[in-house]
């Protein structure tokens, strides 16, 4: 019995033994897990993890006034496979296996590259040598086929199964392309850095949004992220920008380089009234003599103004009282003497036919002549230039303007008094006549701007607002710079002259003169300081600043143009410009109502051309006009003969299953019809559809690519 | 009412307190290792798993409240009832449950999901007790250890066909109750010893030695083998005559080897250290007959078994054990390096643990265990988020907690006066052993991943009911044990 007691005493202690030593095992690995091994464990941490990775926000969008889209963040991808993950391999490859066939096809029929056999040979060739990261397609696709790919047979079972790996890109889209992209400027390729200019730039900020943060692990051969901090999307701004008038603006610039095989040039246009930049372009020639948006001369270019100066120095001695327009000077025959240095007039002929003589003050403006504007400013301020200077100061025309555009240039107007640079004899009839100040194109805008709004001068601005998510968050309003430049009367004057350039049988910018509206202006032509070694004679800038219609201006402009080919005129190089803007925009601005239309449609009734589509639009435009419609009312329809106001038109009914005949359909209806049924389309052309890739009849089959061919 | 009074009273309330201070603790610990820093929830949060564990709590206490409530002999009683529904629910889930994470151990009733496995802890423990508490039953020879074995393995063989290995190597720890009841140490030793020359066998089997003409493992194998000859012939049975010989016989041999090796002839020394510990084997048999020595053939035996053990080790990993498991198995043995994958958990685990220091980030304060970095970090490894968040001290306190629990137990078992009783606390306290040492050991990295859950921290309802219940019945148990004395 003792000897029983004891041997379950001895088995009691051991198995308390046993328990204790385990217990104790325990403990102690915890103690070397927590010291010995702790430094190595971290770092074994810190390899397999990063912390406070940025999670990129989406840059908000610049819309147009209109709220149309001019740059926008689109995510495109690339995809990959890798082909190492388990399920995959799994009962010798019976997933990999099974579905090579399907995903071959599938993605041969998406892309269209390659037979699906080659697809299949590739992507077997990688998971044979067990490519981690092999490329399904060499090109970034669109989240829309991503979405179908994800789709995709094998692919559909996610990213474990499949293997099937993503990687995004944001692509910075321009839809309306090259219109204003200076103004709108880029950002950088790498979008960490986000806005590289323009717009992009300055309102970077705003655009780029608040980054998140993630920390990523390695989990099983493949990282994964976890965000911490979610990124707070970028937010939108709605720009002044006007596509119509942009379009129109870039349009009459090109053409007027192209005509003169200018070196660059810069177009702008301003609302009178509230002062938003509703257009600005500036092309320059690359050495193959195509013209593109580069630089911002714009606002950038610290420009020698000439002779549209003139109407801003009379101005100041008008308002000072100094002079009349009608005083009159002795021009001569186009030649003067200030202090050793020789002024001519533009008609200044060597043999002395030329000059204008004896002019009055407002015939110098309508025919820039530099030696009246001087002479009248040196008699005025001569012996005080600095009150002219000051004058100038005033009227803020050496005010640094608020501008959006980073890099802009800042209007220098040099007083007598400044150590700098040497106030000479010269310095004041030829600062008179827009030399010697270095003044930028929209400056020079925001001046002229000032004369079409009564005086009132206002900051050109480029951001209407500021949405966030579709709520506005900021709205820009008109900004007064001086409620006042001049007193009523000489504004009054000043813009009798303006007009006179136009308009007035001696006006440098006769040719500006059109039959829809009345347009005043001022011209300016201006050698090119080379810096250092004065000017060049052979190399010019043009210009013509002014604003329409006259009587109730709404719009003001600048054109510039910069060495033109030819004998410089402002006139009819960048006057040419201006007109085309400020007839097409005022055409633009006009609304014709279709009463006026009817009027004016001619006897012969030719009716407007209407393409095969939806019946409404038809309909609308037709009953619009008094068209009758003959014939059975449809979704869709076929116009057909029309005579003494009917037009026939016939129905088609599309049977769904089958690819419907699209020829004669307009765009807008043709892709409306096929994407409602899943297709997927590519245009070319313009017009009507011409061709169509995939003939009418055949079956139809959803995300199929049709593409259409217009005329 | 009077039986209420009378529990009340009987119940050992410091087990019971034990028991509330790991449920608690481990309910806090699910709240911090399913804490999102971001959207931070209730504890009671219903939609969260914090939130459910503590429904699970009130259940479970529910549930010991009713056991406590039954009659004691009822147990007794009705243990082959419950063992024989446990087996037929355990056949039934082989054909009911669904696959969850490629195991169909689950049964699932509408919200509710259950595992039959740990119903059958309870009645394998029932079934144990009551026979060995038979009348006359003493566990002496392999003959009384039969149906013991077979009470154990039909539900392990059920289990594991449910491809739940974790589980059913549980009824591995019953062994230790039939220790105590007296059941041969060496047993245990030669289980041991088993593990012992798997692991070496595995571990240095490809290592090669003596220029690639044998592995370290089998030589190291065999050489385990004769030198437990020789210890037991000499120190147990005080031959030193008949061991001398022996020693002398091996390094003849292995001198002779060493020989025929700088004479530039090379053997397949693997097969020179198993042939040599035959020949041990022919020895003892030898002496068995010629001298008459008692019980020779049985050292003769146990070579002949341990060496055939050794020689089928690798065909035991590599066929029997399935791939994850032997990776596992590798991953411990610092064969392979695989941080992302099988060696995932437990590396992100031990940084976890690592990272906590002696006081811990503090609790909700982990961030290895709130990125979910540690998978299953709620249920099989949530021993890693108290040793993040509390640190070493917290850890030690919890191994405290649970091993005075543990002592607790035994101390219920040695004082009982039934055998049913004891031996029932025996298998009680043997279960809570087993998953306390092969759930901690993995998570710390002692022992190969095994996914069994930690009693009372572990999320999950059905663990925490069948551990609730395995206890609360030797509570009922133990509070009777003053009724039977009268």
């Amino acid at each position: 019995m003792a000897d029983k007691r004891k041997s379950i005493v001895f088995r009691f202690g051991i198995i308390y033994f046993v328990v204790l030593l385990a217990f104790l095992a325990v403990v102690y690995k915890i103690a070397v897990i927590q010291t010995v091994e702790r430094e190595e464990l971290l770092k074994l941490e810190a390899k397999s993890k990063k912390t406070n990775i940025e999670v990129k926000a989406k840059r908000g969008n610049i819309y147009a006034c209109d709220g149309r889209l001019m740059a926008s963040s689109i995510p495109s991808y690339y995809i990959y496979m890798d082909t190492r993950v388990p399920a995959l391999h799994e009962k010798g490859g019976k997933l990999f296996y099974e579905n090579i066939d399907s995903v071959a096809y599938c993605l041969s029929r998406m892309f269209r590259d390659r037979p699906a056999t080659e697809y299949k040979r590739a992507i077997t060739q990688a998971y044979r040598r067990g490519d981690g990261k092999f490329q399904l397609y060499p090109k970034r696709i669109s989240y829309a086929d991503l979405k179908e790919i994800r789709r995709f047979p094998l692919f559909r079972l996610g990213r474990n199964k499949s293997g099937l790996l993503t990687r995004e890109y944001v692509l910075r889209v321009k839809p309306f392309g090259s219109l204003a992209s200076r103004s709108i400027g880029d950002v950088y390729g790498d979008g960490e850095k986000g806005g590289k200019n323009g717009l992009e730039l300055y309102y970077d900020r705003i655009l780029r949004g608040r980054p998140g943060f993630a920390t990523r692990q390695k989990v099983a051969n493949t990282w994964l992220e976890t965000i911490e901090a979610d990124p707070t999307p970028g937010m939108d701004i709605v720009t002044t920008i006007d596509i119509d008038m942009q379009d129109i603006a870039e349009r009459a610039l090109l053409r007027s380089l192209q005509q003169f095989h200018a070196q660059s040039g810069c177009a702008v246009l301003m609302e009178v009234k509230s002062g938003e930049i509703k257009a600005i372009s500036n092309l320059q020639r690359d050495p193959e003599g195509r013209y593109f948006e580069s630089q911002n001369g714009a606002v950038a270019d610290q420009l020698e103004p000439g002779s549209t100066f003139k109407t801003l120095s009379l101005m100041a001695a008008l308002d000072d009282g100094k002079i009349k327009m009608s005083d009159s000077i002795d021009t001569g025959h186009g030649i003067f003497a200030f202090s050793d240095r020789m002024m001519r007039d533009h008609n200044y002929k060597a043999d002395g036919s030329g000059g204008f003589h004896r002019i009055s003050l407002a015939e110098a403006i309508h025919c820039s002549s530099n030696i009246a504007i001087s002479r009248a400013i040196v008699q005025a301020y001569g012996a005080e230039p600095e009150r002219f200077v000051e004058k100038l100061y005033d009227m803020k025309l050496n005010e640094a303007l608020k501008l959006e555009i980073p890099g802009a240039a800042h209007p220098q107007i040099r007083h007598p008094k400044d150590e700098q640079r040497r106030w000479s004899q010269t310095t004041l009839p030829w600062m008179s006549i827009g030399y010697e100040v270095q003044i930028p194109p929209i400056y020079t805008l925001t001046y002229y701007n000032a004369i079409a709004n009564d005086g009132k001068m206002i900051r050109p601005f480029f951001v209407k607002a500021i949405y966030d998510n579709g709520e506005e968050m900021k709205r820009f309003e008109t900004e007064t710079i001086k409620r006042s430049i001049c007193s009523k009367s000489t504004l009054v004057q000043i813009r009798e002259a303006l007009l006179g350039v136009v308009e007035g049988k001696r006006g440098t910018a006769r040719n500006v003169r059109s039959p829809q509206l009345r347009i005043a202006g001022k011209t300016g032509t201006a050698q090119l300081s080379t810096g250092t070694r004065g000017y060049d004679r052979r190399r010019h800038s043009v210009s013509f600043c002014g604003y329409f219609p006259a009587e109730e201006p709404q719009y003001s402009c600048i054109v510039v143009i910069k060495e033109p080919q030819g004998p410089p005129s402002g006139g009819s190089m960048a006057g040419s410009a201006f007109k085309y803007i400020a007839e097409h925009v005022h055409a633009m601005k006009t609304n014709i109502d279709a009463e006026t239309l009817k009027e004016d449609l001619p006897e012969a009734q030719h009716l407007p051309r209407f393409k095969k589509g939806l019946y409404d639009p038809v309909e609308r435009v037709t009953s619009e006009l008094d068209i009758k419609l003959a014939g059975e009312a449809a979704e869709w329809i076929a116009a057909g003969a029309s005579d003494d106001n009917k037009l026939s038109i016939k129905p088609i009914r599309h049977n769904l299953k089958q690819i419907p005949d699209l020829s004669g359909m307009g765009a807008k209806d043709a892709v409306h019809l096929l994407e409602s049924q899943g297709l997927r389309v590519r245009l070319h052309g313009r017009g009507r559809v011409n061709k169509q890739s995939i003939p009418p009849g055949n079956p139809l089959v959803k995300g199929n690519l049709i593409a259409l061919e217009l005329k | 009412m009077q039986n209420v009074t009378k529990i009340k009273f009987a119940l050992d309330w410091l087990t019971v307190a034990y028991y509330l201070i790991l449920v608690t603790m481990g309910w806090f610990s699910i709240y911090g290792a399913s804490y999102d820093l971001e959207n931070s929830t209730s504890i009671f949060d219903f939609s969260q798993r914090a939130g459910k564990q503590f429904i699970w709590i009130l259940t479970a206490l529910g549930i010991g409240g009713m056991l406590l409530l039954v009659e004691h002999r009822m147990y007794n009683l009705f243990a082959y009832v419950v063992y024989g529904a446990s087996i037929l629910l355990l056949i039934a889930t082989i054909f009911l449950a669904p696959d969850i994470k490629g195991s169909r151990s689950w049964l699932v009733l509408g919200p509710v999901s259950f595992q039959p496995a740990e119903l059958a802890k309870v009645a394998t423990s029932l079934t144990l007790a009551k026979i060995m508490s038979a009348y006359n039953y003493k566990l002496r020879s392999i003959k009384d250890m039969m149906p013991l074995l077979l009470v154990i393995f039909i539900p392990f063989a059920l289990i594991v066909l449910q491809k739940e290995t974790g589980s059913a190597l549980v009824f591995a720890a019953f062994f230790l109750v039939f220790y105590r009841e007296g059941m041969s140490g060496l047993i245990l030793l030669l289980g041991m010893l088993a593990v012992v020359l798997f692991v070496v066998v595995i571990r240095f089997g490809e290592v090669a030695i003596f220029g690639g003409q044998g592995s370290l493992g089998m030589i190291l194998a065999m050489g385990i083998i004769l030198i437990l000859e020789l210890i037991y012939i000499s120190f147990f049975r005080k031959h030193v005559k008949e061991a001398l010989w022996l020693l002398g016989g091996i390094t003849i041999i292995c001198l002779l080897c060493w020989g025929l090796n700088l004479a530039g002839l090379s053997l397949n020394y693997n097969y020179v250290a198993i042939c040599l510990t035959l020949a041990s084997c022919l020895y003892c048999l030898a002496i068995q007959v010629l001298l008459r020595h008692k019980a020779y053939w049985l050292i003769a035996l146990f070579a002949a078994v341990f060496v055939m053990f050794s020689f089928s080790s690798g065909y035991l990993f590599n066929k029997v054990l399935q791939p994850h498991q032997q990776m596992r198995i590798k991953v411990l043995l610092n064969m392979e390096d695989d941080p992302a994958g099988v060696g995932y958990n437990v590396n992100q685990s031990k940084i976890a643990i690592g990272s906590g220091g002696l006081y811990g980030k503090g609790f909700l304060n982990g961030t290895q265990t709130k990125l979910k970095y540690v998978p299953e970090q709620d249920t099989d490894f949530i021993f890693c988020t108290v040793g993040e968040e509390h640190g070493f001290v917290g850890s030690f306190l919890v191994l405290l907690i649970y091993w005075l629990f543990l002592m607790r137990i035994l101390t219920l078992a040695e004082r009982q006066r039934e055998a049913f009783s004891r031996v029932y606390a025996y298998c009680v306290a043997s279960i809570f052993f087993f998953h306390l040492l092969v759930n901690i050991g993995m998570v710390v990295g002692l022992i190969p991943v095994i996914g069994i859950p930690l009693p009372f921290f572990s999320y999950g309802g059905s663990s925490l009911w069948g551990f609730t219940i395995l206890l609360f019945i030797l509570l009922r148990l133990d509070a009777a044990r003053m009724e039977t004395m009268r």
